[in-house]
């Protein structure tokens, strides 16, 4: 017995150490990355807002004030207001922790259940293989928006059940990532040692599996908080998201479409924010991959 | 630009030339296409498509609109709603409302080439009473026990009831006369409603649905003065608000059906078009559950209507197009008397709900998904929640939202409901009783408030058992005054109807009721 721990420990010291010196080598190429630093920052700014909305919205977001409807962006109200006179810019603060919240909640539970399927369907190969990666190919079947408003019908709107539909919608996706990385790490002698030594299936797979696998699980993860906030202001849009009077940014797009032409700020400043956060996330995400990923570069 | 200028040039020289637009079908293929008659035509884009063309099998306004170029009924309304006759001359109504005799115009055709005669009358009337055919519209007109042939232009009808509202139902679009001889065709193919046959001035030629309906001038037309003045009218489905208006402004429609407050500048703004703006007989309310906690005490109903700022709303999400109501009816409805109005004073309501000894409650609010019905509910929810009422919004789809509104009382959910209502017959019973008799408590018609007020309900019923209008008058008004006080909706305001036409086109409405009135559109 004290021969397995010691060899184990052994092999988590030299991991430990490698990926040490692998994550600041990561770091090194990322801040080296402009267009990642400069998605970083907007992540960051978004973050900063979600968090401290009430400090920084000079207004509530659902006071309404319909003496002042629709008037355009001013001193007083820096975005302009809405059809109910709300000030724009203080619904599009509070808006970004919506999105945030979606964004994370959506993509951390998609990664969990993604990496949990991918690493059993990977590992064990056979019939566990079969049964969920067919299963997530009928799930790919369906394009993504439709496949989330098809769970919205089922499961009723809000924005809980919109994380719901998003984490599912992402699984496929994750999945299959997960469990190519493990199938080309499977084979390495690090494993075959561990399982030489007696480790168990689960142990195999968590200590020396799952580390192995972080960097491609990390690019997804944050590419996939760009699609989550974008399909949560869809289905906000389409009215199956966030329900009055959520300043959530696609109902708020939604609210400004008919003022299109006259006013146009009302819909182009919430267009704006969900632009700005998925372009941040994705510029974010693919630095990370260039970071993490040498094989990925060209 | 060029293009645009020349085809009206053109049109303008033909109309000085003093050629006639008659069809001269050969002579156009012949020519040079430069100089063929042009023939004109009016291009309608409407809201939404058509969904029958048979007057008695129809339930929506984006087909009335349509249909009354091509039929007409014993009695119609003019663009203002008023009451004008059609194809009967004179009628007369028994004292008990219960017999209603029309004397009919002599030397009508049908565009088939069928005399419009009693017996005409007879038919279409036999046809939507009688339920085997299931016609939308039976409903509308089963209160007809018998139609009688008096002789050739006299016919008679029975009601199995007194109902003082016969008239106004006999000029409710649906009472538009088909000809009896396509009719008894189209039962049999079921193909009537897709090839219509009626006495007005244009006639149906082809309807390609979720395309286009197209109708020509009807040559033998009864009444000189109100023949058709174009060739052709055209109508196409746009669902599109900023396509209609695109469309408007480019010459590719005349007429628009229906232009949505926030896009009314952009129309305003152009110098080839104008909005047309009509009073409308639409009135738009809440109604409160009145049979559920806490709507069941009057002074919390009177609390939430103190505590709308109608006004406002009515600047902002309505862009000025509407006016506070001051009774469930709207002015241009026959019976409608200037009752009251709940001022916007949110401590009174505040006030009022402490005497009602309830303070603050959450309820939820149903609506459609619509734009502006959705842009409504919320400033509800915001204004109730400055007197503690806490709103939950719930915005369904229209079917999803008719099937909840329509459950019995035992198992409706219902608690706020934001409506509106226009009664095409123009009088003031549609207008009240299917909305606020205790009979029209859902599932069987639209009293959303689940409202049981006998002493309301003998007043209809007063109204109803005689064609004595002074008596039916003071009936309803009695009747509205009793609305307005027990409140069982939140009352808000009636809209303007908007349509956008095009400069060189005149004569065309949006009737009071939303239905369009095209049969006088002419070139300028």
């Amino acid at each position: 017995m004290t021969t397995v721990d010691a060899t184990a420990a052994a092999a988590n010291l030299v991991l430990a150490q490698r990926s040490r010196s692998l994550w600041r080598d990561a770091w090194a190429r990322l801040i080296r990355n402009r267009a990642a630093v400069f998605g970083g920052v907007i992540v960051l700014l978004l973050i900063i807002a979600g968090l401290a909305a009430p400090l920084l919205a000079p207004y509530s977001p659902i006071k309404q004030d319909l003496r002042n409807s629709v008037k355009p962006p001013s001193m007083q109200h820096l975005l302009g207001t809405d059809v109910h006179g709300r000030d724009i810019f203080s619904r599009i603060i509070y808006g970004a922790s919506y999105s945030l919240r979606i964004g994370f909640l959506g993509a951390f539970l998609a990664g969990l259940i993604g990496s949990v399927l991918g690493l059993i369907s990977g590992f064990y190969g056979g019939l566990a293989d079969l049964l969920i990666m067919r299963f997530m190919d009928i799930l790919l079947a369906f394009p993504g928006l439709l496949l989330a408003i098809a769970i919205i019908a089922a499961i009723g709107p809000g924005l809980n059940n919109v994380i719901i539909a998003v984490a599912i919608f992402s699984v496929p996706t994750f999945t299959r990532v997960v469990r190519g990385s493990v199938l080309s790490v499977r084979q390495n002698e690090y494993i075959v040692a561990a399982r030489t030594v007696g480790a168990t299936d689960n142990r195999i797979m968590r200590l020396h599996l799952f580390p192995n696998i972080l960097a491609p699980l990390i690019v997804l993860v944050t590419m996939r908080i760009a699609t989550a906030i974008l399909t949560a202001a869809s289905l906000s849009f389409l009215g199956l998201g966030a329900q009055p009077p959520t300043p959530e940014w696609g109902a708020m797009l939604s609210d400004g479409r008919d003022y299109l032409v006259l006013a146009p700020h009302v819909a182009a400043f919430p267009g704006l924010a969900i632009l700005l956060a998925v372009l941040g996330f994705n510029l974010l995400g693919d630095g990370l991959r260039d970071a993490l990923d040498p094989r990925m570069r060209l | 630009m060029t293009t645009e200028t020349k085809r009206i040039s053109r049109r303008k020289f033909f109309r000085l030339a003093g050629m006639s637009a008659a069809p001269a079908a050969g002579a156009e293929a012949a020519a040079a296409p430069a100089a063929a008659a042009q023939p004109t035509e009016i291009v309608i884009a409407q809201y939404a498509d058509l969904v029958s063309l048979d007057p008695q099998h129809t339930n929506d306004n984006a087909s009335y609109g349509p249909e009354k170029l091509m039929f007409e009924g014993l009695i119609g309304f003019n663009e203002k709603m008023e009451m004008e006759a059609m194809l009967a001359e004179r009628w007369e109504a028994s004292d008990d409302a219960t017999t209603f005799t029309f004397y009919l115009r002599k030397g009508i055709k049908f565009h088939d080439g069928a005399p419009f005669n009693a017996e005409a009358v007879k038919y279409n009337f036999d046809r939507v009473t009688n339920p085997d055919n299931k016609l939308i519209r039976y409903g509308l007109y089963r209160i007809i026990e018998k139609t009688e042939v008096i002789d050739e232009y006299t016919v008679k009808f029975t009601t199995s009831e007194p109902f003082g509202a016969m008239l106004a139902t006999f000029a409710h679009p649906a009472g538009g006369i088909v000809s009896p001889l396509a009719a008894k065709l189209g039962e049999e193919a079921l193909e009537f409603g897709k090839a219509p046959v009626g006495t007005g001035p244009y006639k149906f030629v082809e309807w390609v649905p979720g395309d286009h309906l197209t109708v020509e001038k009807f040559a033998d037309y009864w009444n000189p003065e109100q023949a058709g003045k174009v060739d052709r009218f055209i109508i196409k489905p746009v669902p599109e608000a900023g396509t209609r208006i695109s469309m408007l402004q480019a010459g590719d429609a005349q007429f628009i059906n229906q232009v949505p407050y926030p896009q009314v500048e952009l129309v305003k703004g152009s110098s080839d078009a104008s909005i047309v703006e009509n009073e409308s007989v639409y009135t738009y309310w809440v109604a409160m559950n009145t049979q559920k906690e806490p709507f069941t005490d009057k002074r919390v109903r009177q609390a939430l209507n103190y505590a709308i700022d109608k006004q406002a709303i009515i600047d902002s999400v309505l862009a000025g197009y509407g006016q506070v109501i001051d009774s469930p009816l709207a002015p241009r409805v026959w019976g409608y008397k200037s009752t009251r109005t709940y001022e916007y004073d949110p401590e009174k309501a505040k006030a009022l709900l402490a005497e009602a000894g309830v303070s603050g409650f959450k309820t939820t609010l149903w609506a459609s998904d619509a734009t502006d019905a959705k842009q409504v509910s919320v400033a509800i929810q915001g204004q109730l929640a400055d007197i503690g009422v806490e709103v939950e919004i719930m915005n369904m789809e229209a079917a999803t939202l008719n099937a909840e509104r329509f459950k019995p009382p035992e198992e409706n959910q219902s608690m706020l409901n934001f409506a509106g209502w226009s009664p095409s017959t123009g009088d003031a019973d549609w207008g009240l009783r299917p909305l606020l008799s205790k009979e029209s408590i859902p599932p069987v018609s639209f009293n959303l408030a689940f409202w049981d007020n006998p002493e309301f309900d003998e007043q209809i019923k007063t109204a109803l058992g005689t064609a004595d209008e002074a008596v039916r008058l003071e009936a309803y008004a009695k009747a509205q005054e009793i609305v307005m006080e027990e409140a069982p909706w939140i009352f808000l305001w009636r809209t303007t109807v908007l349509g956008g036409i095009s400069n060189k086109v005149g004569d065309m409405w949006i009737q009071p009721d939303g239905i369009g009135y095209y049969r006088k559109g002419y070139y300028k």
